[in-house]
């Protein structure tokens, strides 16, 4: 394996910001990519995240908040 | 992964039944104990919405690695949490598995450094110089060192 890109998908908890995860693409050859596609790859991550966010809640919170 | 066991059986007034029986093999326990830990870990960070499922999180998902696919071709790609020593497959294209162990991968560097990592060769880069996927080059590169040092 050579070309790897990964981004650190994250979640709030009561301590902060931690990381849960990962999105991740790789290569078997050497792979460089430009500004253009780290842009948009870095934007695809940002879409994993928001996704993530959408549907999730921070862990210190309840469902219940009475 | 799974399957079912048909057979027939005499019953009285010369009737058949089909009797269906799943067969529960180590594959198959361990396909559900995996499906029901990537449940968990969905269903506990999905605490608002939770009319969604760990399947529709999957699709959801799915389409972003399909753009992934369609752009940049990857060898691998793949979304996934860690938990414990492991990390859980959410979606994957090129790895055919479900589970992993956090140790062997390459992505427990990013957990280590929470900061998103863009390389181009990993062969070359000292971050991975112990990873097995980077070994053989650093071993590769150490003969060779060696080699030009020598008599």
């Amino acid at each position: 394996m050579h070309g790897y890109y990964a981004i650190p998908i994250t979640q709030t908890d009561h301590k902060g910001i931690i990381t849960i995860g990962t999105f991740m693409m790789a290569f078997k050859s050497v792979k460089e990519l430009n500004d253009e596609e780290l842009k948009i790859f870095k934007g695809i991550g940002h879409e994993f995240q928001i996704l993530l966010n959408g549907v999730c809640q921070p862990k210190n919170q309840t469902n219940n908040p009475a | 992964m799974h399957g079912t066991i048909h057979f027939e059986k005499n019953i009285d007034q010369g009737m058949n039944a089909i009797i269906q029986l799943p067969v529960i093999n180590e594959d198959f326990i361990e396909y559900n104990v995996i499906e029901q830990r990537l449940s968990k870990i969905v269903s506990e960070m999905i605490l608002v919405k939770n009319y969604y499922s760990l399947r529709k999180f999957q699709h959801a998902c799915a389409s972003l690695l399909e753009k992934i696919d369609n752009i940049f071709n990857p060898d691998l790609t793949a979304l996934f949490f860690f938990q414990d020593d492991k990390r859980f497959f959410i979606v994957e294209k090129g790895i055919g598995q479900k589970t992993g162990s956090k140790k062997q991968s390459l992505c427990s560097t990013v957990l280590f450094t929470e900061s998103s990592m863009f390389i181009s060769d990993i062969c070359k880069d000292l971050r991975f110089s112990g990873h097995p996927l980077a070994a053989s080059f650093f071993a590769r590169l150490l003969r060779n060192s060696n080699n030009s040092n020598g008599p």
